[in-house]
């Protein structure tokens, strides 16, 4: 699974249970975040122990990052994988917006670099 | 086509009532590797016409029953046998015949007894003849085909573009709609915002506030009410563009109001009340919108903060920058039913020349062609420079500069900002 443009990437590597992103992710909206959320929520269902490495995401808008919300409440509920956060805090909008993240979903862990 | 015709041997018919004549005609031609059929009279020859293949006929003309005259009028009447070339043999004394079967049609005529020189040639010419005119039909032919073709394609483009034509159409009307729909957005937001008149009656401040759509009308938010002596402040971003993010931003607006208005003084009473009028609209809405929101309370040189929006930037009289993060003050508004637990309230003190400044996120993330964005640290040094300009004059560089480092890239979020300076 990977979504691939000229200003980002995204992919699961199912050996790590990790996707990863990069670059700049600016979709307007939540419809257009669709296929992203659809890529996320097809990784977890394999894996109880689920990470996503957004070190090499320079910029997420305020849609993906209610994405990233919608999601990590969605893991919240099934309440049986174990979900970490891989950001950087070099980048602006992760050493905010992780944080909330984790207020959504107490038991996730957030590894920063 | 040439090599084609000449590797299939031509095919004679030989009608003559006499035996003698038909044998001798056909081993003859068999001699010249032609393919010979022979009739009897004519009858059998109109019938063998009828079911086979030639490219030639050799006819006796006087026969009886049915003659030459009838078998060469029959050939030449029908449309899918016409083409066929018809040699007529005739005796010497009878000259004035052959006249009237070319009247009819006949390519040529041969004299009895023949003689085997003028035979050849005359066959081998009428067959030449025959093959040029079978060459041009196949040529016909094929340009027919192709002309078919050709008219079936333009039919198939023809539709294809009245398709297009349609879509466009269709995408017209939706993008009429949708920039009407943004266009009633825009109106909404800025008739909402405080007017200028409104904060030149604030007396202890000197506030401007300044908000800028983006092309697609994102969903920012500001206010400034007085209340009991106090001023108000709000400033919010909702997620997202266009008329969703716009009707959030008027909800969140009234909700604002009425708790001010009501006297709601509890921070986490009064963000837990918007947070969930927001919740509980946008699942009615079915909309994953959702706001940041910080208000600012400012009474006698204390400004209270609560709930979580990008940082408050205080700059000091004498241009010392100090940051007052929100991030433990509150929590997106619109996520979770319940945010009591993530509210809280801090406060700063404000002396005589400082500045406050509180912004939406459409200003440092502000990205030019490079995908550079304009950046938090640009906007306190100018902040900073600038600090014993007035509020507007403050808002008006910031905008200003911002607008340099876009260029001319398209303005992807709102622009606001709030100034606020202790006189």
């Amino acid at each position: 699974m990977e979504i691939k443009t000229d200003d980002y990437s995204i992919w699961h590597d199912p050996e790590s249970s990790t996707v990863f992103f990069r670059g700049f992710l600016r979709l307007d909206g939540m419809e257009e975040y669709e296929p992203v959320m659809h890529l996320l929520i097809n990784a977890l269902e394999r894996s109880a122990n689920f990470h996503l490495n957004l070190r090499d995401l320079e910029f997420l808008n305020s849609s993906g990052i209610s994405m990233l919300s919608m999601f990590v409440v969605k893991v919240r509920e099934r309440g049986n994988v174990q979900l970490t956060l891989q950001g950087s805090d070099k980048i602006l909008w992760q050493t905010k917006s992780l944080k909330n993240l984790q207020r959504l979903m107490p038991s996730l862990t957030l590894e920063f670099i | 086509m040439n090599s084609k015709y000449a590797s299939i041997p031509a095919s004679i018919l030989v009608v003559d009532d006499v035996e003698a004549n038909r044998d001798l005609l056909s081993r003859r031609l068999e001699r010249q590797g032609y393919l010979v059929t022979v009739a009897e009279d004519g009858r059998q020859a109109i019938a063998l016409v009828q079911s086979q293949h030639f490219d030639l006929i050799l006819c006796d003309i006087f026969m009886p029953e049915v003659d030459g005259y009838e078998v060469l009028a029959y050939v030449k009447t029908d449309p899918s046998l016409r083409h066929i070339p018809v040699i007529v043999v005739t005796a010497l004394n009878e000259v004035e015949s052959v006249v009237r079967c070319i009247e009819l049609g006949a390519e040529d005529y041969l004299l009895k007894p023949f003689n085997p020189t003028i035979l050849k040639a005359r066959v081998n010419a009428c067959l030449e003849k025959k093959r040029w005119h079978d060459q041009e039909q196949a040529y016909l032919k094929q340009l027919q085909a192709e002309q078919a073709t050709v008219e079936e394609r333009t039919r198939q483009l023809a539709q294809a573009n009245a398709e297009i034509l349609a879509l466009n159409d269709r995408l017209k009307a939706e993008n009429f709609r949708l920039s009407a729909e943004l266009d009633v957005t825009r109106r909404l937001q800025q008739m909402i915002l405080p007017r200028q008149s409104e904060l030149e009656q604030i007396s202890e401040l000197d506030i401007a506030g300044f908000m800028e759509p983006a092309d697609e009308v994102g969903g920012d938010y500001y206010d400034v009410v007085q209340h009991d002596g106090k001023i108000k402040i709000a400033i919010g971003d909702v997620t997202g563009h266009g008329l969703e993010s716009g009707v959030v931003m008027i909800m969140a607006q009234a909700a604002v109001r009425t708790l001010i208005a009501n006297g709601e003084a509890d921070p986490i009473k009064f963000l837990n009340t918007i947070n969930r009028v927001i919740y509980d609209n946008t699942r009615r809405m079915r909309s994953h919108k959702n706001m940041t929101l910080v208000l600012l309370e400012y009474e006698a040189g204390v400004l209270k903060l609560s709930g979580q929006h990008e940082e408050l930037i205080i700059i000091r009289a004498d241009g010392k920058v100090e940051l007052i993060d929100t991030i433990d003050l509150g929590f997106p508004l619109g996520l979770e039913p319940e945010i009591s637990s993530f509210v809280a309230e801090t406060q700063v003190q404000l002396k005589s020349g400082d500045m406050a400044v509180l912004y939406t996120d459409g200003i440092t993330e502000a990205m030019n062609i490079q995908k550079e964005q304009y950046g938090a640290e640009r906007l306190y040094t100018l902040l900073s420079q600038h600090r014993q300009r007035s509020a507007t004059e403050v808002y008006q560089m910031v905008i200003e500069d911002v607008r340099q480092h876009i260029g001319n890239e398209k303005l992807f979020d709102d622009l606001t900002l709030v100034v606020l300076k202790q006189k």
